[in-house]
């Protein structure tokens, strides 16, 4: 059985952040001036980075829980893994 | 100077505001959903597996208990000079001494993963509290100045331009005449507005 999945939560997230950036490459087609730019470096650039350090974050956080969910399980209790 | 506004569409703006608030939405549950898988493997780490390993420990001497009693009826078993190798009840007692000498050793190794995932889940929770901040803090003032924006952009496009009779969809440029984009003073002063506020932000910061 597995116990925690963190893999579906951050693919969410990276799906969200695409979609986000995605909608904003076609907004600075019809927008684009010093405002728009402020947007851009002030906030959807370090949005961008903060999601990009999480998701390494969680694909770490990942791989030491399933290592000891493997670790600290019975053999008889390792079932297929969803 | 400041520069003017160049904006084509509101709708764009508009667009762009509902998609940060879907993120903004989307981020939440996602954060929220790695906090509750956290807590529920740290839970499992913490108070599952050392129940568990401990009742292992008890079921394998218990079925050792039984597997020596077996192996010694078996020995004690004798038709005439035949004696019965055992083979069976020995090897099912060399089983038990093994399943008992791993879930001893499971004792530490379940403490030890509890430690590491605590020192990961405290790395996590550094990094999730930075992004729960661009959520929280961010998000909304990047949603504000959207917000100022699109309304100055909508104030501005309803003023009636004298000779053109219907709201503007784009703000002009200085370069541009001032009858490519109406001599409305209500208008400059919108414009202005809109210009001035990256300024405002900027200072505010």
């Amino acid at each position: 059985m597995k116990h925690a999945d963190f893999q579906s939560p951050a693919a969410r997230l990276n799906d969200a952040m695409k979609q986000l950036e995605l909608i904003w490459m076609e907004t600075k087609e019809q927008w684009s001036d010093s405002v728009s730019q402020k947007v851009e470096d002030e906030y959807l650039v370090p949005l961008s980075a903060q999601v990009r350090a999480m998701l390494d974050t969680i694909e770490k956080l990942s791989g030491v829980m399933s290592q000891a969910e493997r670790v600290c399980s019975h053999t008889r209790e390792r079932g297929p893994i969803l | 100077m400041t520069e003017s506004a160049n904006v084509r569409s509101i709708d764009a703006l508009k667009r762009f505001q509902a998609a940060v608030l879907v993120f903004q939405e989307d981020a939440r549950l996602c954060v929220s959903a790695l906090e509750m898988q956290l807590l529920r493997m740290i839970g499992w780490l913490e108070r599952d597996r050392p129940g568990f390993w401990k009742r292992e420990i008890e079921t394998c001497y218990r079925e050792m208990g039984e597997a020596r009693v077996r192996l010694h009826k078996c020995r004690m078993r004798r038709i005439g000079d035949f004696r019965p190798t055992c083979f069976e009840e020995q090897k099912d007692l060399e089983r038990w001494k093994k399943e008992l000498e791993f879930a001893q050793k499971q004792i530490p190794v379940v403490k030890y993963w509890s430690v590491c995932a605590h020192h990961e889940a405290n790395e996590y929770h550094g990094r999730s509290s930075q992004l729960t901040r661009a959520i929280e803090r961010d998000i909304p003032q990047l949603l504000s100045l959207l917000n100022q924006a699109v309304d100055r952009l909508e104030a501005y496009g309803n003023v009636q331009v004298p000779g053109v009779g219907a709201p503007l969809e784009r703000v002009p440029s200085p370069d541009e005449s001032p009858s490519d984009a109406g001599s409305s003073t209500e208008a400059d002063s919108i414009l202005s507005d809109l210009s001035a506020m990256e300024t405002k932000d900027e200072s505010e910061q």
